[in-house]
């Protein structure tokens, strides 16, 4: 693949936890700790995870919602978290993000015309009212709506409605990378796929590059090209689609994988059950973090942390059974 | 606001007709749900009345002394009469015109007061919450330092500095009453910028002042309406305090509150001279309070006083 269009490394979020009268920092949590991807133009990358596994935070550290405790974003050669907040918002024409809940990610006092133009207003596109105008109804064509539409308030649409306006309105300045928190969470089965569509024609007729957050692995494996598997704030596995689903190689992985339902009552299917919680991220344990809940952990796991490594072509995890040259093959 | 009318409809009403209620049967029925919405803003209406239209509605100049027929034989004030509805005071001047006239000082002291309270509270508040961090703090502690102050006693220091006047007793409630609006509009926004189409917005990149004066400021008009409506009764109060002390309205200028002080003098042998002003009082406060209270049961639905 060429030059990435997105490349992050060693990404992490910190949270401080304060207390006491002088608000002292006692701790952290560890929401994002080190992850490193790429997201190449026209591609979708799937990031998946239980809750709490910083999923969101990723996204939205990304873009700058959250500022960054460490690490690197190189978007098309720029650093993203060493641009002033000026530079920052010049950018974000370029970068932009469609919320999960779609009810409360449109203002109830605009009218659709009013949010979907304020993009363009902001970063001083279409001066013209008219111009706007003619946007606008273009846009929400695009999205499957009509222009009619623009002149009604959000209360008036139903949900799927509304996602297609927060995605139409991610599109209006035209960006060429799209942070999609859970955005078919929220709504009825029967609509997430017209959504999905709808995501995936865009992409096709515009080459807009997703980095798609949920976590339902159906939906995931739908949308994206690459996968990358996230616990605790930090990486699993990271792989193309089909491979992650055909071969995976990390045991949460494949845990989560035996939980999506296939639809034949007949098919026996062995679930791998994973026993306990999720430990808490403000105090990780030691090793690999996913050591506490693994089925086939060893000795070795609650003491080292697994390195990052490429299994295969482009098949990435962080696992002792799969670590290092030495170690060829595992339990797949 | 959707309609909210959670209370069955009386069961000597006609079962429900083909098309919408008629009008007058919707204010009654709304007049029914908010009995207390209505009754202050029928004082409130009729005290603007009497501000506006002062000089048609008084029966005599409010600076005319009526040394003949407004005083008796004694030199001491007529009680209600004929001519003189609410009675004369100590020099035989109209105690009813001079409560109309006194109606406007109360008014436009309590209204102007209150947006010069509404533009600090809010301009403060907003600031503040959205920012958050030390600007928050140094905010919310000067803050703290206004609202530590009684009103009254604040308002007094400074008219004392600055001498007094209709104008000044203005300027200095306005600018000594904005604590309370500034901490709830900083509480709204502390809530209101975590909401999605807030974020939302900050991913789309709009500037700070667009954040907060376009987006979070039209959210919070419910509560800054409330207070507001409460807080034009309060400073209306806090006027007739100052020009009951001598330091706000000047006589012979009418105000509530220098009639009630020069109606102590007499109050003895010609109580009128000291209720009339004092009922005014209580029920232009009365009327704002009401008003208020119903506004807050109409535009937040969650209120508990609802029934």
């Amino acid at each position: 693949m060429a030059q990435p269009l997105l490349e992050v490394r060693d990404l992490k979020k910190y949270f401080p936890i304060r207390r006491g009268v002088f608000q002292r920092t006692v701790g952290h949590v560890r929401a994002v700790d080190g992850i490193s991807f790429t997201v190449a133009q026209g591609e979708t990358l799937g990031v998946v995870g239980e809750s709490g596994c910083g999923k969101s935070t990723m996204g939205r550290t990304i873009l700058r919602l959250l500022e960054p405790t460490a690490g690197e974003a190189t978007f098309d050669g720029a650093d993203l978290f060493k641009m002033s907040k000026s530079q920052m918002r010049a950018m974000r024409r370029q970068l932009q993000m469609v919320f999960q809940d779609p009810y409360a990610s449109l203002n109830p006092r605009f009218t659709v015309m009013e949010t979907l133009s304020a993009p363009l207003k902001i970063h001083g596109l279409y001066p013209s009212p008219k111009e706007r105008e003619r946007r606008v109804h273009e846009m929400l064509e695009r999205v499957g709506l009509s222009p009619e539409h623009a002149r009604r308030y959000p209360h008036e649409f139903s949900g799927g409605q509304r996602q297609r306006i927060g995605i139409a309105r991610a599109l209006m300045v035209e960006p060429r990378l799209i942070v999609l928190d859970e955005p078919v969470a929220a709504l009825d089965v029967s609509v997430q796929s017209q959504v999905l569509n709808l995501l995936k024609d865009l992409q096709n007729e515009y080459g807009y590059s997703y980095i798609f957050v949920a976590h339902d692995l159906s939906v995931v494996r739908y949308i994206s090209h690459r996968i990358l598997v996230l616990y605790l704030g930090q990486m699993m596995e990271w792989a193309e689609t089909d491979d992650l689903f055909a071969h995976p190689l990390h045991p949460y992985t494949q845990a989560l994988l035996s939980a999506v339902p296939v639809p034949d009552p007949d098919q026996k299917r062995e679930r791998i059950i994973l026993q306990g919680d999720l430990p808490s991220p403000a105090n990780p344990p030691k090793g690999c973090p996913f050591h506490t809940r693994c089925p086939v952990a060893m000795p070795v796991c609650s003491e080292q942390r697994p390195t990052w490594s490429e299994v295969r072509p482009g098949h990435f995890v962080a696992c002792h059974l799969h670590g290092g040259p030495s170690t060829e093959g595992g339990a797949s | 606001m959707e309609s909210l009318h959670p209370q069955p409809v009386p069961v000597s009403m006609p079962a429900r007709e083909a098309s919408r209620p008629s009008l007058s049967r919707r204010l009654w029925r709304s007049v029914r749900t908010y009995p207390m919405l209505y009754v202050g803003g029928l004082i409130v209406l009729l005290l603007v009345i009497a501000a506006v239209f002062a000089p048609v509605l008084a029966p005599h100049n409010p600076d005319t002394q009526f040394q003949d027929i407004g005083l008796n034989a004694e030199g001491t004030p007529v009680g209600p009469n004929a001519t003189f509805p609410f009675g004369t005071d100590s020099v035989g001047r109209d105690v009813l015109s001079r409560l109309l006239y006194g109606a406007r000082v109360s008014l436009i002291v309590g209204i102007v007061s209150t947006l010069i309270n509404l533009l600090l509270g809010v301009v403060i508040g907003l600031i503040s919450g959205y920012f958050g961090g030390w600007v928050d703090n140094v905010l919310m502690r000067i803050t703290d330092v206004i609202l530590a102050f009684p009103v009254l006693l604040l308002s007094m220091a400074l008219v004392a500095v600055v001498g007094p006047s209709l104008w000044t007793v203005l300027w200095v409630i306005g600018v000594v009453g904005w604590g309370t609006m500034a901490r709830v509009v900083r509480g709204q926004v502390l809530a209101l910028k975590e909401f999605e189409y807030v974020q939302a917005e900050r991913a789309l990149g709009a500037s700070h002042g667009r954040i907060m004066f376009r987006v979070i400021l039209p959210n919070l008009m419910g509560p800054v309406i409330v207070l507001s409506t409460l807080n034009v009764g309060a400073n209306i109060l806090t006027e007739a305090g100052l020009s009951f002390l001598g330091i706000g309205i000047q006589p012979p200028t009418p105000s509530w509150g220098n009639m009630i002080q020069e109606g102590i003098q007499t109050y003895t042998f010609a109580p009128w001279t000291m209720w009339f002003p004092g009922l005014a009082l209580v029920l232009a406060v009365l009327g704002f309070n009401l008003l208020g209270d119903g506004l807050r049961d109409i535009l937040d639905p969650h209120s508990a006083t609802r029934r």
